[in-house]
């Protein structure tokens, strides 16, 4: 049964709410060793919101036409991984081609987007709730978004923390983690937003 | 053959991915039918748990199913059986979680005053939050729960309402969306069987 | 440490290398069950049996495996051993895979799987490939159930389901919810740094 949600409810709440990273602690590898740099962090964010609309819907039609009537539900992790490391592999070839100068600063971090967790788990919510296209999609566009938004908080958060006098055994992972769990309490003040469907 | 050619690739990737489809193939034949029969027994637990009816681990299921709903009539939206003497209503539901749909199965006592029994069959709520629900402690708050003016889930903290005259149950702790969701469903259902219960009076 | 012995590899990824608090990896998937000992455990072995198969794999097949393709057939055989674990639990422990979600076939994207592949098992043998991937989950593994032993504990007063705490105790929320496992996690972090440069300034 495809859940009864309003499409712009759950955009909300996939980008404040139920943020992807900071509630779901989904796409955390990239996003601590990213952070430290805000234009990474912005096209980081973008890229990752490109990839995860564009998986979601291309994954989402894969299931409902090709998995689900084959009974071939259970390689679904398989063809998920595949067509996420292909459409990586496809943007890193059109931002070559578009815009050299992003291709250089994202770097190594394109292909790392492969292996986002984040990317993956949002086909995988997406398949165990049985959303439909449209639920699809706004929810995967709000995850990008809400990671996107996460990301470059935090990279503007680190850049005051440079500057400050951080114990030596808190420097670097342990001041970042404990920065991202308040802003994980702050996003929880959004969940007055919504109400029960 | 050159290692680094793009035959060899190509080779390689088909072979690997036949190979490793057609390993998991079979695991997943092999278990299918356990996985079915899995799925059949929950299914079975729920309608003898809402229905009041002990279930323990040694016994078989299926059997005592069978003798309880002997006449299970799929089309209805509720079966009713007769458990310790009484006249019980049995009803499976559906509906809305925080993020996808909840099923279960609820009993209650053949007036609808009082609820006998509440199982969680399906649900994609978070681990280890709304997930709870599916905990021994948050279902056995329905057993015998005076029910006539529907149920309220509190919120806030609580281990479970020992009162069965009170209609609260207490929701789960830092799950207070699926906690309402669980009172919008058990008291919709309530609401549906009054009206095909009172239909049939 | 450049030592390749089983007992210097087991030092190395339980403490000088954990995956967790030095190399910051493969966070992502198990934090979210970390709220509850039961469903940490139950993952963390999961993924050391994915860990210890991929690397097995790996390193018996590293000789045949094309270089250009060599992440994406990793991946592959990754997701087959998630595959495994997700039929396995279905069909034999149907509530566990009830209650662990989508977060199983999230193994498949923790760092640290791929990772040992890519830095241990492709060049060294099999069996010690295997005690690689024991040892990074192990390593992985204990940290993870401190942090679950707290967040248990603290927000539902009881250990692997068991009540614990007194009744009068009032659960701490926040230990329920995201943000603990993040502060938790840091403040390890910043524990075992501090102990490891006391170390180093000696």
């Amino acid at each position: 049964m495809v859940p009864d949600l309003n499409p712009v409810v759950l955009l909300f709440a996939s980008i404040f709410t139920s943020n992807i990273l900071l509630a779901n602690f989904l796409g955390m590898c990239s996003f601590i060793s990213i952070s430290k740099d805000m234009k990474s962090s912005n096209g980081l964010g973008l890229a990752v919101t490109v990839v995860l609309t564009l998986t979601a819907m291309l994954n989402w039609v894969l299931l409902q036409y090709v998995l689900i009537p084959l009974d071939l539900l259970y390689l679904r992790y398989i063809i998920f991984i595949i067509v996420i490391a292909a459409t990586v592999q496809i943007l890193e070839m059109v931002i070559d081609r578009v815009s050299p100068a992003l291709y250089m600063s994202l770097g190594i971090f394109l292909p790392l987007i492969t292996v986002n967790c984040a990317i993956l788990g949002v086909a995988l919510f997406m398949q165990i709730r049985n959303y439909s296209f449209v639920q699809t999609v706004v929810f995967a566009l709000g995850s990008g978004l809400g990671w996107w938004l996460a990301i470059v908080t935090l990279a503007a958060i680190q850049k005051k923390l440079v500057k400050a006098p951080v114990p030596a055994g808190l420097k670097g992972p342990g001041i970042t983690l404990i920065t991202i769990g308040f802003m994980a309490m702050a996003f929880i003040g959004f969940s007055g937003m919504l109400r029960v469907q | 053959m050159k290692k680094d050619s793009l035959f060899y690739t190509v080779l390689v990737s088909v072979v690997f991915a036949f190979l490793f489809v057609y390993l998991l193939s079979l695991a997943y034949g092999a278990t299918k039918g356990k996985v079915e029969e899995n799925q059949k027994l929950i299914e079975a637990r729920a309608y003898l748990v809402a229905a009041g009816i002990e279930v323990d681990n040694g016994m078989d299921i299926e059997a005592s199913f069978n003798s309880s709903f002997p006449n299970f009539d799929t089309e209805s939206a509720y079966q009713t059986t007769t458990v310790k003497g009484k006249s019980v209503v049995v009803s499976p539901f559906k509906g809305n979680g925080l993020w996808g749909t909840i099923t279960g199965v609820i009993g209650l006592t053949s007036d609808l005053r009082r609820i006998v029994g509440f199982e969680i069959v399906t649900h994609v709520e978070t681990p280890g939050l709304g997930g709870r629900i599916d905990e021994t402690w948050f279902k056995d708050q329905f057993k015998g729960e005076y029910a006539e003016k529907g149920i309220i889930v509190k919120h806030g903290a609580g281990g479970g309402d020992t009162d069965p005259d009170n209609g609260q149950v207490d929701g789960i702790t830092g799950a207070s969306r699926t906690s309402d969701a669980i009172q919008v469903i058990v008291n919709n259902q309530i609401d549906i069987l009054k009206k095909d219960l009172g239909g049939m009076n | 440490m450049n030592d390749d012995s089983p007992v210097q590899i087991l030092k190395n990824n339980i403490w000088y290398s954990n995956p967790i608090f030095i190399q910051i990896l493969g966070i992502c998937s198990t934090l979210a069950v970390t709220n509850n000992l039961t469903n940490t455990v139950i993952m963390t072995v999961g993924l050391i049996f994915v860990a210890v198969f991929t690397n097995l794999t790996v390193s018996l097949l590293k000789n045949l495996i094309p270089r250009k393709v060599r992440m994406i057939l990793q991946t592959l055989i990754i997701a087959f051993y998630v595959i495994i674990v997700d039929i396995l639990l279905r069909a034999y422990l149907p509530e566990v895979s009830k209650s662990l979600g989508p977060y199983v076939g999230l193994i498949i994207t923790n760092c640290i799987i791929m990772g040992r592949a890519e830095a241990f098992a492709q060049s060294h043998g099999p069996l010690i490939s295997m005690w690689d991937g024991v040892t990074s989950g192990l390593g992985y593994m204990w940290v993870l159930m401190i942090i679950a032993f707290v967040r248990e504990l603290m927000g539902f007063g009881t250990l692997f389901g068991i009540t614990v705490l007194p009744a009068g105790f009032t659960p701490w929320t926040i230990m329920v919810m995201a943000p603990s496992a993040f502060f938790l996690l840091g403040t390890f972090i910043w524990v075992a740094k501090t102990i490891i440069l006391r170390q180093e300034a000696k």
